[in-house]
């Protein structure tokens, strides 16, 4: 009887367990579980800054079969905690042509935002030795906002697909199909509906912190 | 800076020319800064707007930045992005941004809190050729110039074991495509 093949999850989202990357990249892992996989979660906001912590997420990453990156799109590209941590994995090589899957949501409605960092974990991946199976990115993350996708109701539908195609092709041993790369970047609400909730959040949640007079406050003006 | 012979031969070139051309120049060494990461909280945007919630050398960079006509990056190019040092300081540059939205080149972007933007040029040291992640960091450089509203945005690559005049000679290249005049 054959070993049971391991995947890891590194989360690179800084709000760590209670992030919509981990509730995507959680996702596969489950449906890699019911499918016979050891699975295993790195947050990297509990690692990156902690004695040995990059050390562990590198033996861990080494180990695996499988590593899929979740993170949330900063700025055009990776997180800082990511990059830090994808510089210590790439200094070591740690992959050994072991796959390397990566998932990225960004706040904006486009999905398209997060292709740069998409092809940054295509040349980390090149650098440090594992095979680029491929990505997935979502525009309209924060519509998620960290709920569990089985949470999140029927909006998120395309999500489930595309994720459930994403883990059926790797537990084959094959890369992330064409049809979930196109599925998720699908728009899940309209966008002016989104930006709407959006702009209407941000007072709403300034309201509740009593600085609903000061959001376009200037600290740095002359 | 990431601290490589060729960066800082590329930040001495950068301050050599402003300097001729009547600018002043503050500069800050990122590695020897202890800049946290952004929690990723948006604090800055709904408790204490305008201003990181984490008080460190963070919060100094964002505000060097606002108050800026040009912003110069100095970078080892790191899987076609920058490093985790200019990483970490962009990435806690979102206060100088408003939470709401607006459409910038065509895509959903976050309006500006102040009046001004800053130009954008931003050099990355390339240990060895490779053509993917120059165009990656040059496309890099394009999108935050989107974001932060640059009037004027370049991106300039230093080869590994460039001389003083070859670094002088991208830096101003990278300068020019910013809009700075020399």
């Amino acid at each position: 009887m054959s070993e049971p093949r391991s995947a890891l999850l590194i989360t690179g989202s800084p709000r760590g367990h209670k992030s919509t990357s981990q509730s995507l990249g959680s996702y596969v892992m489950d449906r890699l579980a019911e499918r016979g996989w050891l699975t295993d979660t790195a947050v990297l906001a509990a690692k990156v800054g902690a004695d040995g912590g990059l050390d562990d997420v590198a033996d861990a990453a080494r180990a695996a079969n499988l590593v899929i990156l979740a993170q949330p799109l900063y700025v055009d590209s990776l997180p800082a905690i990511v990059v830090r941590t994808l510089e210590h994995l790439a200094e070591r090589k740690v992959g050994s042509g072991q796959a390397l899957v990566a998932i990225v949501n960004c706040g904006f409605p486009e999905a398209e935002h997060n292709g740069l960092a998409l092809e940054m974990c295509e040349l980390f991946a090149r650098e440090a030795g594992f095979h680029w199976a491929g990505g997935v990115a979502l525009g309209m993350g924060e519509a998620i906002s960290a709920r569990a996708l089985r949470d999140a109701g029927g909006m998120v539908h395309n999500v489930v697909r595309a994720l459930d195609l994403t883990a059926a092709a790797l537990d084959q041993g094959d890369d992330v199909p064409d049809e979930a790369r196109a599925l998720i970047r699908k728009p899940f609400l309209p966008a002016m509906v989104y930006l709407w909730m959006g702009n209407s959040g941000w007072k709403r949640q300034a309201g509740e912190n009593g600085v609903a007079n000061r959001l376009y406050a200037r600290p740095y003006a002359d | 800076m990431g601290g490589e012979r060729e960066l800082a031969l590329a930040g001495a070139a950068a301050k050599g020319l402003l300097a001729a051309a009547g600018w002043t120049v503050e500069d800050a060494v990122l590695r020897d800064l202890d800049i946290a990461g952004c929690h990723g909280c948006f604090g800055c945007w709904v408790r204490t707007p305008g201003e990181c919630v984490i008080d460190d050398p963070g919060r100094d960079i964002a505000r060097m930045a606002a108050g800026s006509d040009l912003a110069i990056w100095l970078t080892p190019v790191t899987f076609g992005g920058y490093s985790s040092h200019l990483k970490r300081a962009v990435d806690r540059m979102i206060p100088n941004l408003l939470p709401f939205f607006t459409t910038v080149e065509g895509v959903t972007r976050h309006t500006l809190r102040y009046d001004k933007a800053q130009r954008l040029m931003a050099v990355g040291l390339l240990r060895e050729p490779d053509e993917a992640a120059e165009r990656l960091f040059r496309a890099l450089v394009e999108h935050n110039a989107a974001n932060f509203h640059s009037p004027g945005r370049g991106a300039a690559l230093v080869r590994a074991g460039a001389d003083e005049s070859e670094v002088a000679a991208v830096v101003r290249d990278g300068l020019s495509a910013a809009g700075v005049a020399l």
